[in-house]
């Protein structure tokens, strides 16, 4: 059968198979007890994100130097810190910058590298030789110690570390979706679009990228847990948000020298969150692989 | 197969050379004025102008590349001394600590990824692909500062630091490194069970397990003879690839340890500005990771009979 043959209710049948599959996929998840406990507790970071300042009992700033390091209370259910501060409040307003930033990064590494994995799995031959090579030097450098060198040098705002952390993953991306597309471009209806005359922009944008979209949001939801793990890692070593700002890993960094001395509670707290925030996402991550992947 | 290994060769020489580039590029080109930033602000421009001459830092860009290579590792601002020293000591005792997570991590993950395998499906299976896939992406520096809390702190049983007092003997250093350790640990135990799983659901899958299963060769001889021997190949190569994973996992398990390897190093040289330092720790970083990936292949297709075949075509 040629295309010119394939009659055109057939391709409404495949476009309403398409939303079908979503549907189905949704369905799934829904399904999912471990993607439910991760919805859970990740709605419960965004609302904190968003109300924190209306739901904190305290004033995440306000300091109280006749309370400081005051162990956990009815007053201060997680205790105070070394300036008094309200450990609960901070913990709750904590959650703020770290949800801007980490998608905000997912979002441009994922979209730059689709752009770039979309280039590499379509032209193939020299293109793909050139940006593979500089793709693997990139990868040998880990992710850390790259963005440690650029936030050093460029500067700490949070606008540099969304770039940052984008530009880092954007070969790592581009990776996942050069392989779905080396796939796809093999496929029928690419070479129909070719034979049609379709343009390559056309046919990789419009034909490739709709067929490869399900990697591609794995690997986004994958990606988002590590932006959370590498912003909140350059953090806590300083190079990230800065203080007095109210951030989980800045409470850690500021309060680990007072460990030692017994005042736990001013940086478990915000360990607690930030472990409960990552795993709620691989929850969530691990869940959507499973619905895609069937 | 000699030609496979020459290819290989070569094209690692290729990258190591991009990734000096990059490097350079980072270190070297990235901040404005490294005179200025080494001074600090209150310098007079004629020190600056003095500084960036005795570092060479006015020349054009292709000569300081040629300068810094052909002087490698060259010397530390922030020391006033040869890196090579420096760096090959830190470098020493980051391999300790690597190591031992190591020695640990393996045998755990694959154990790990088999019994899943086995249970595939099942609840057990599912039980240790969550948890291996919820460790994975908390940050090192969180589970640390759990574990210090608790095992430090609290109880009492292990110290805060990584460093044991000089002249200590071998058991005495191991029972600093243990808590640094379960960190790096626990972030790549996800992945090696998940691959060990992966490997061997597919060799228990594959027309020799059915038919060393057909002959009457009890399971527990399947397992072992025919289905780990060929899904265990592939895990270690994904063992290699994560050591990028395991470095940048040092340079933060170091500093909240406060233990003096290569990560430490990194980490100071970055704040200090100390740009030598910085670039020869990252570019050793660097080759360390492509020549573990090197060895990797070349082992996993000397080993594997139907890569080193179809080399040699």
């Amino acid at each position: 059968m040629s295309i010119v043959d394939i009659p055109i209710e057939d391709a409404g049948a495949l476009q309403a198979g398409r939303s079908g599959v979503r549907r189905e996929v949704f369905r799934e998840l829904l399904r999912s007890p471990t993607f439910i406990v991760g919805a859970i507790v990740l709605a419960i970071w965004i609302i904190c994100a968003i109300f924190g300042p209306v739901l904190a009992p305290h004033s995440p700033y306000a300091q109280n130097l006749e309370g400081i390091n005051k162990a956990p209370s009815s007053g201060h259910l997680f205790g105070t810190d070394q300036l008094g501060r309200d450990m609960l409040s901070r913990v709750i307003v904590g959650s703020r910058d770290i949800l801007i930033i980490a998608p905000l990064a997912t979002l441009l590494g994922t979209v730059l590298g689709t752009v770039i994995g979309l280039l590499m799995g379509y032209f193939r031959g020299f293109v793909d030789d050139v940006l593979g090579r500089f793709v693997e030097a990139f990868l040998a450098i880990p992710l850390i110690v790259a963005g440690m060198i650029a936030l050093s040098t460029l500067g700490r705002s949070n606008l540099v570390i969304i770039i940052v952390i984008g530009l880092l993953f954007t070969p790592l991306i581009a990776r996942t979706v050069r392989a779905a597309v080396l796939l796809e471009r093999e496929l029928d209806y690419v070479a129909a679009a070719r034979l049609r005359g379709e343009r390559a922009p056309y046919i990789m944008f419009v034909e490739i990228l709709p067929n490869v979209f399900a990697p591609i949001m794995v690997e986004f939801t994958v990606r988002l847990a590590y932006a959370i793990f590498a912003v909140l890692t350059l953090t806590y070593l300083g190079l990230g948000v800065q203080p007095p700002s109210p951030d989980w890993a800045v409470d850690i960094q500021a309060n680990y020298g007072v460990v030692p001395a017994g005042y736990w509670w001013e940086v478990l707290f915000d360990a607690l969150a930030i472990a409960t925030l990552v795993v709620s996402i691989s929850l969530i991550s691990d869940s959507v692989q499973k619905a895609l992947e069937g | 197969m000699v030609r496979f290994i020459l290819k290989r060769l070569g094209l690692a020489l290729i990258t190591l050379w991009l990734l000096s580039v990059i490097v350079f590029l980072l270190g070297q080109v990235l901040p404005a004025d490294p005179g200025r930033s080494v001074l600090g602000p209150l310098a007079a421009p004629s020190a600056v102008r003095a500084l960036d001459h005795q570092l060479g830092v006015d020349k054009p860009v292709l000569t300081q590349y040629w300068n810094w290579i052909s002087n490698f590792p060259g010397t530390s601002y922030q020391y006033q001394a040869p890196i090579g020293p420096i760096l090959t000591s830190a470098l020493g005792r980051s391999l300790k600590l690597g190591i031992f997570a190591l020695i640990i991590l393996v045998p755990l993950g694959i154990i790990g990824g088999v019994v899943s395998a086995l249970n595939a499906g099942k609840p057990i299976d599912r039980t240790i692909g969550i948890i291996g896939q919820s460790m994975l992406t908390v940050p090192e520096f969180v589970s640390g500062i759990v574990l210090i809390v608790v095992f430090a702190v609290e109880l009492g049983w292990l110290p805060v630091t990584a460093t044991a007092p000089p002249g200590s003997g071998f058991f005495t250093q191991l029972k600093y490194l243990i808590l640094p350790v379960i960190p790096l640990v626990m972030v790549l135990f996800g992945y090696i069970s998940r691959m060990a799983r992966v490997g061997t659901i597919e060799a228990l899958d594959s027309d020799y397990a059915r038919t060393a299963t057909l002959k009457g060769l009890p399971r527990g001889v399947v397992v072992r003879r025919h289905a780990l021997r060929n899904s265990l190949l592939p895990t270690i190569t994904v063992i290699a690839t994560q050591t990028g994973y395991l470095i940048g996992g040092l340079v933060v398990v170091e500093v909240l340890f406060r233990y003096n390897g290569i990560g430490e190093l990194t980490f100071n040289a970055s704040t200090q500005h100390d740009i030598p330092m910085l670039e020869a720790c990252v570019l050793t970083i660097g080759a360390l990771y492509m020549l573990v990936t090197l060895v990797a292949d070349i082992g996993y297709s000397l080993l594997n009979p139907r890569i080193r075949l179809k080399a040699a075509e």
